[in-house]
């Protein structure tokens, strides 16, 4: 098994979907017992949902990771390679990133002038934008970062 | 550096003098192409290490120092006629490069400009001010409270409606509302209790471990939800004996009197064995008994009585009328069929204990 191999990360995908899977289940037993749906977590829950959590975000670096630096790394010197369809893409991505900063300021100013905005808006908009500058980012590495990769001993302690 | 190496000579096309030796890294070579012809040269690489062994790595290469005049006014196969005139460039290696095209500079600032005006439209302009109020508004200020809230609540309701809910709903609810988390769901913030419909098919049909209170009149119930909708901290409203005759016609859980009556009929295959009936009994005390009593009847003490080793299960009487009609927190469970009576009572009596079993004849005998 080499470094950016998806085996692991495949499983821990696997798990948190397991994971994920019993806490929908047993929200459905405890509706059943309780004769309706429960409004809170019970901690059962919370502590499926948190191993769960931790899984998917182990299992999706896994699979970035393949992607941007392949499953197998060559050494030697990587040039990037940008085509025009990626270029039009992060220009697209940074006008719809320059898009939804506006409108959470937008959101912001009226949260502060005191009208109802709900902060599960004012919330998704942000993680939006956070996703939006992720996407961004790895496409910069990916495609117009160059690399290098230097020999490593195969038997050597790293990683560990 | 590789201990084995000596040196490293580099020769110029088929030089016998090397135009430079390389002994200490970095190995960097110098070589001004503008001495040399354009055209095709070959350089030479080679590396002689100290066991005396060589080896040479041959490399092509094309200088163009001097590219070809560009002409600039007539083109390839062009008719002309009379005088022309045309421009002739010739390249120049000593020429300063002429900074054409478009500046980087103008690149940063006109994509920072466009990015502005992108952001500051979905900041600043009236279309992002009405977006962010359809899109983002609470749900509060736009769907405004379930059926029945904000009608005013009938004190005399609200009273009575106190009083029944001490008597039939606070040993499991709780007489702030609250419940027993985990076991009993709190109906203060209940989105249950929120619904007028939902709550009267909740209390008619039971289920989830919470008996059906089928004996209740539309009255009652619209009183013991005036009362949990406006106590607790809970303010849906007040529910009237109509709000509750229509949610028991669009909820189908009308008429218990009919509902009652109609389970009596499969009790007839009376003849099963004793083990069949237990079995059965499992299931009835399972949904109707185990919220209380505990899935294994070792109940929650003081509250809720064990019936596991519970001595006063021997009086087949006892059982069978406590379950008819019920007696303090614990709710009349008349709407169960004779049947189900005798099984569940059967249950008790000789899975949880060692007493025998009670028959449907029992439970008529006692209606």
């Amino acid at each position: 098994m080499y470094r950016n191999d998806t085996v692991i990360p495949f499983f821990a995908l696997l798990f948190a979907v397991a994971l994920y899977l019993a806490t929908y289940l047993d929200a459905q037993h405890l509706a059943a017992l309780h004769g309706g749906p429960r409004e809170e977590l019970s901690e059962g829950q919370i502590g499926l949902l948190a191993f769960g959590t931790l899984f998917l975000i182990y299992g999706l670096i896994g699979y970035f990771s393949a992607w941007l630096e392949g499953v197998e790394l060559r050494p030697g010197r990587h040039v990037p390679e940008p085509g025009a369809a990626v270029t039009l893409v992060a220009v697209l991505l940074a006008v719809v990133e320059a898009g939804l900063s506006g409108f959470f300021v937008r959101l912001l100013l009226d949260h502060l002038s005191g009208k109802p905005i709900s902060s599960a808006a004012e919330g998704i908009t942000f993680g939006a934008m956070m996703l939006v500058g992720a996407v961004l980012l790895a496409l910069y590495k990916k495609f117009y970062l160059g690399d290098e990769v230097l020999i490593e001993d195969e038997h050597s302690e790293v990683p560990w | 550096m590789n201990p084995k190496i000596e040196r490293i000579e580099v020769y110029l096309d088929d030089g016998q003098e090397p135009i430079q030796v390389l002994t200490q890294p970095p190995f960097k070579a110098r070589l001004d192409t503008r001495t040399l012809a354009d055209g095709a040269h070959t350089l030479r690489v080679v590396t002689v290490f100290k066991d005396g062994s060589r080896e040479e790595h041959r490399l092509s290469f094309v200088v163009d120092n001097l590219p070809d005049a560009f002409v600039e006014g007539i083109d390839e196969d062009q008719r002309v006629r009379g005088e022309v005139e045309f421009d002739v460039t010739v390249g120049d290696y000593d020429r300063p490069v002429e900074k054409g095209g478009v500046s980087p500079w103008l690149y940063v600032w006109g994509t920072a400009i466009v990015l502005f005006v992108v952001w500051a439209f979905f900041a600043f302009s009236p279309t992002a001010k009405t977006m962010a109020e359809e899109v983002a508004q609470k749900p509060e200020a736009t769907t405004e409270a379930p059926a029945g809230s904000g009608a005013p609540v009938d004190q005399a309701l609200f009273d009575k409606g106190k009083a029944l809910y001490a008597e039939k709903c606070a040993a499991c609810h709780q007489a702030d509302g609250k419940g027993l988390p985990g076991t009993f769901p709190a109906l203060a913030g209940s989105k249950v209790v929120a619904d007028v419909e939902a709550a009267v098919k909740k209390i008619i049909q039971g289920g989830g471990g919470m008996p059906a209170f089928k004996d209740l009149t539309p009255e009652d119930l619209a009183a013991i939800l005036t009362y949990i909708r406006n106590d607790f901290g809970n303010s849906y409203g007040g529910v009237s004996v109509e709000d509750v005759k229509k949610a028991l016609g669009q909820g189908g859980g009308e008429a218990p009197a009919e509902e009652k009556a109609a389970p009596e009929a499969p009790a007839a295959p009376a003849a099963g064995a004793a083990s069949d009936l237990i079995a059965e009994g499992e299931k009835v005390f399972q949904t109707n008994c185990a919220s209380c009593h505990g899935p294994g009847g070792e109940g929650m003490p003081p509250m809720f009585p064990a019936l596991k080793g519970n001595d006063k299960l021997k009086d087949k009487t006892l059982v069978i009328e406590r379950i008819l009609k019920g007696k303090g927190a614990m709710p009349p469970f008349s709407q169960l069929s004779d049947r189900e009576i005798a099984a569940v009572a059967s249950y008790v009596r000789a899975k949880l204990n060692d007493f025998g079993p009670v028959t449907e004849d029992d439970v008529k005998a006692l209606r």
